[in-house]
């Protein structure tokens, strides 16, 4: 039987002063899902990222992840490109070295686990490369490699394909569905739901602050 | 021994400058990659009017420059949620407050033209030896926190969201950061001067980031070019009479521009 991964109870969520942008949202995610939020621009998706994730606290409501309140260590998050600096003066092993748990101890142990997150994400070449140099897709692979460190049970990623080119697209969604292969349990936001239904398992819509599941064969029908 | 070191008030001024012209650009890097760079501007006047109310009440003006200007953070921080989406406007605002309650106690202190004229543009010469003291004293506080929470900065300063999931208190480390540049322009403002003290927070950064190949190495370059910046400013300073302060910021302008040309020459 499938494990309850994450359960959203009744959750409210309003930006301070204004009205709510999500309402009594109830909802289950299981070990091994592959699931895909849809939405209109504004419908609150990664408001509902950061709320799983724990970034956000509702106003009504619980996040409980395997039972027990959220906790950061199980869950990896792929962040919207625009909201961090790609032009940081960081070198890839940096970013990662900072996001490992034992970051203050560099020993082998961690120096191993990057090496092979690196080449899980095609990256082996570039670990001295500073962020600014990379491509696009490239980058998208170095934040995802971020997010895969500290072994995460849960993968969340919000619009990971935007201004990738189809090529590196394409890549980011073999890879995507490499991991569910290996039991990861992956929420993702997208706008081009066409090319990841294949790898998909659920299709959730967002509208109007309620949150509805649509069959995986009709999502077209919104 | 060259005529610079024969002086004990050179001695005492490069002994701090070094410390000034290391700690301000570490602090600096972290400000810099945050798009925070006013705030070293902003804390400057605040502790020049610190500095002065310090003088007027009578009670050691670096301390309470200090003090006030640690207060200052707090109340920033406050502005700053009452406009969320105007960052700078909150830095404007204290520092104009800062700036007219400044030139309002130079009406009231008993000080001399020299000595304002030191606080603003930096001085060499008053340094005493309470100030090496506490200067001293800060130094090796900023020093230790900077190593000791490296990691925590450079998390904060790179992607705030991740850190705050890696389960860093964003806040505390924001605040433990705006403290930390409060006592170093508190350590800057004898030697450096109030309305200079920001530029040796940014301009060594910059010139590092035309070299950089990575996060620490940005830090080690700013933190020697900054030290460049003050040896050969203050060198400067005591050949030629010039006013200290002015004479390291244009230095590191200088390097600036040296490596400027150079790398743009190399591309």
């Amino acid at each position: 039987m499938k494990e309850k991964m994450i359960h959203l109870d009744k959750i409210t969520f309003a930006y301070p002063g204004n009205p709510p942008v999500l309402e009594d949202i109830e909802l289950e995610i299981y070990t091994g899902d592959f699931i895909v939020i849809l939405g209109p621009n504004g419908s609150a998706k990664t408001t509902l990222l950061k709320i799983m994730l724990g970034l956000l606290k509702p106003q009504k409501g619980t996040v409980k992840i395997n039972t027990s309140r959220i906790t950061s260590p199980h869950i990896g998050y792929l962040p919207q490109k625009s909201s961090l600096n790609q032009d940081f003066p960081a070198t890839v092993q940096e970013v990662l070295e900072l996001t490992h748990k034992k970051s203050s101890f560099r020993n082998n142990n961690q120096i191993q686990q990057i090496k092979a997150i690196l080449e899980k994400v095609k990256l082996q070449e570039k670990s001295n490369s500073l962020l600014g140099t990379l491509s696009g897709g490239q980058l998208q692979r170095v934040f995802l490699a971020r997010a895969l460190l500290n072994n995460p049970q849960i993968l969340i990623l919000d619009e990971p394909i935007n201004n990738l080119d189809i090529q590196a697209q394409d890549e980011l969604y073999e890879l995507l569905h490499n991991l569910h292969q290996e039991e990861l349990t992956i929420i993702t936001v997208t706008h081009d739901p066409d090319s990841i239904r294949d790898y998909a398992s659920r299709f959730l819509y967002v509208d109007r602050k309620k949150i509805t599941e649509i069959p995986k064969d009709n999502w077209r029908v919104v | 021994m060259p005529e610079i070191l024969q002086y004990t008030f050179m001695q005492k001024a490069l002994i701090i400058g070094l410390l000034v012209g290391g700690l301000c650009p570490s602090i600096g890097t972290f400000l810099v990659l945050r798009r925070f760079s006013m705030i070293g501007d902003t804390l400057a006047h605040v502790s020049l009017a610190g500095v002065l109310l310090g003088i007027l009440w009578g009670v050691s003006p670096l301390p309470f420059a200090l003090l006030v200007s640690v207060l200052v953070v707090f109340v920033l921080e406050k502005l700053k949620s009452v406009f969320k989406n105007y960052a700078e406007l909150s830095l404007a605002i204290i520092m104009s407050t800062g700036l007219g309650l400044a030139v309002v106690l130079m009406g009231f202190t008993n000080t001399s033209d020299t000595s304002i004229s030191g606080l603003l543009f930096g001085s060499i010469i008053t340094l005493s030896n309470q100030d090496i003291l506490i200067i001293g004293l800060l130094s090796s506080i900023s020093i230790f926190v900077i190593k000791f929470f490296y990691r925590e900065f450079f998390f904060l300063t790179f992607d705030e969201e991740g850190a705050r999931l890696a389960g860093i208190a964003v806040e505390r480390y924001n605040y433990l950061l705006l403290i930390l540049t409060a006592m170093v322009i508190t350590i800057g403002l004898r030697i450096v001067g109030a309305l200079l003290i920001s530029s040796l927070m940014v301009v060594p950064v910059a010139a590092s980031l035309l070299l950089s190949r990575g996060f620490k190495q940005t830090l080690l370059y700013a933190v020697i070019f900054g030290i460049l910046s003050v040896l050969i400013g203050l060198t400067a300073s005591f050949y030629l009479g010039l006013a200290p302060g002015g004479a390291i910021v244009l230095s590191s302008v200088t390097l600036f521009l040296l490596l400027l040309l150079i790398t743009k020459t190399h591309h």
